[in-house]
């Protein structure tokens, strides 16, 4: 991590010592009638590894709990970066080649 | 039947269901409620939402298909009975009562008789349907010829105004090829929307650069390959709004990163791919300056009832990457990112 960054994290757990997130269940995200949608179908086991592979490389926390995924509000939130995780854990060339 | 469902190659094409009936997927979920003309039908249940407003005394004002819903049919959601197809006059299903009723269902919104009519016979239906199917055709080539005229006049409109790529594509479609058509990537580069689409993606990939030079030791070096897609919506005052809208530009990057001493050095190619469908969704309309509300049923329109086609718009363009990162060991480190 940069030092930047850690210098701005350490100034901010200064001001805000309670901050915190809930974490939710992770949702595959998909595009339908140029929109971003949380796809309605559950993950099954071997979904769950796959998107905990991309989220791991990506440094994004994530909980494993009863046969699910948990991540952070904060990044459940963001339509984009969930579509993009989403996508690159139904991508097997990406998969293959990147394992941290 | 309880986990026996259909599920069609392109699930979002194919919009109907149980009694031909247009799905509601949004409410239950898949197949658990449907929508006819006179009624919002909870497939769970096998019951209506609202009171039938014709009162059968002999069943419930919630029941549907007369609690028969394996022997009857009732394609308007009003009525069970016997009911013959509007096409080709045959039964297509039965309330089991001989009492000589027959329906037609959609088409009778076409005839001032009531729904039921006593002694039809399916010949009798079949001459009815007949007469009824001609009008029907009659109003859809009328229709055709305004929305094409309508079509038309959008395509010189914006040819007058110099909207070019606007012009060319409105053609293909209504052309009805399906081919591929490739946007001047020059063009789109000036683009506002597109610009930023593809800032979101660059200050993604310097994210990762920034998260990873740390770790390297000297004279080691790591490449970088990843995506990324960003999805935009072009400002309605660009000529990008009204040729595509929505759309999504792909980054896919492929950057190499050397440590040597204090100092990283950065380099990379990134391909840039912008892609979008030309196609319409039922339910939305865009106002165009001088034509009103147009409505995305009229594209549609063409599409079923004549040769207009959907096809997908793409183009792409390379960017270099070049910068440095400078490591401080008693300061903030700096970097600098150059794209070309």
């Amino acid at each position: 991590m940069q030092k930047n960054t850690i210098i701005l994290l350490l100034i901010f757990s200064f001001l805000f010592p309670l901050c915190s997130d809930n974490f939710v269940k992770f949702k595959y995200v998909e595009i339908r009638n140029d929109k971003y949608i949380y796809s309605k179908e559950d993950l099954t086991i071997s979904d769950i590894k796959l998107v905990a592979q991309v989220l791991s490389y990506y440094n994004v926390e994530y909980k494993l709990k009863d046969s699910a995924i948990f991540i952070r509000f904060e990044v459940y939130k963001d339509f984009e970066m969930m579509y993009n995780y989403s996508k690159k854990s139904h991508d097997p060339n990406w998969l293959s080649s990147h394992v941290k | 039947m309880a986990r026996r469902t259909y599920t069609a190659s392109s699930t979002e094409k194919y919009r109907f269901g149980f009694n031909t009936q247009q799905k509601d997927d949004e409410i239950y979920g898949n197949g658990n409620a449907m929508s006819a003309q006179f009624w919002e039908y909870g497939a769970r249940l096998g019951r209506r939402w609202n009171v039938d407003p014709v009162v059968k005394v002999w069943q419930s004002g919630y029941s549907c298909f007369g609690n028969n819903p394996i022997f009857s049919v009732d394609i308007l959601g009003n009525n069970e009975g016997d009911y013959y197809s509007t096409e080709t006059g045959q039964k297509l299903g039965s309330d089991g009562v001989d009492d000589g009723k027959s329906y037609i269902g959609e088409s009778l919104k076409y005839n001032s008789t009531k729904d039921a009519c006593n002694n039809c016979t399916p010949e009798s239906l079949k001459n009815q349907l007949s007469s009824i199917s001609k009008e029907i055709a009659s109003n859809q080539v009328s229709r055709y010829q305004k929305t094409i005229g309508q079509y038309n006049t959008l395509i010189t409109d914006a040819k007058s105004k110099g909207y070019n790529v606007t012009t060319k594509l409105l053609q293909h479609f209504i052309d009805g090829s399906g081919t591929t058509m490739k946007i001047s990537s020059k063009w789109l580069q000036k683009n506002g929307a597109v610009q930023d689409a593809e800032e979101k993606n660059q200050e993604r990939f310097e994210e990762q650069i920034l998260d990873k030079y740390e770790s390297l030791k000297n004279g080691q070096t790591f490449l970088l390959e990843d995506y990324w897609d960003a999805m935009a919506t072009s400002s309605v005052f660009s000529e990008l709004y009204y040729a595509s809208g929505t759309f999504t530009v792909k980054s896919s990057a492929s950057i190499e990163l050397a440590r040597n001493g204090e100092n990283v050095s950065v380099m990379g190619k990134v391909t840039i791919i912008w892609q979008d469908t030309y196609d319409w969704h039922d339910g939305l309309s865009a106002f165009i300056p001088g034509h009103g509300t147009i409505s995305d049923f009229d594209a549609l329109f063409l599409q079923q009832f004549g040769k207009a086609k959907p096809f997908n718009m793409e183009s792409s363009w390379q960017r270099s990457l070049s910068g440095n990162i400078s490591i401080n060991q008693y300061w903030l480190d700096s970097s600098d990112f150059n794209w070309k």
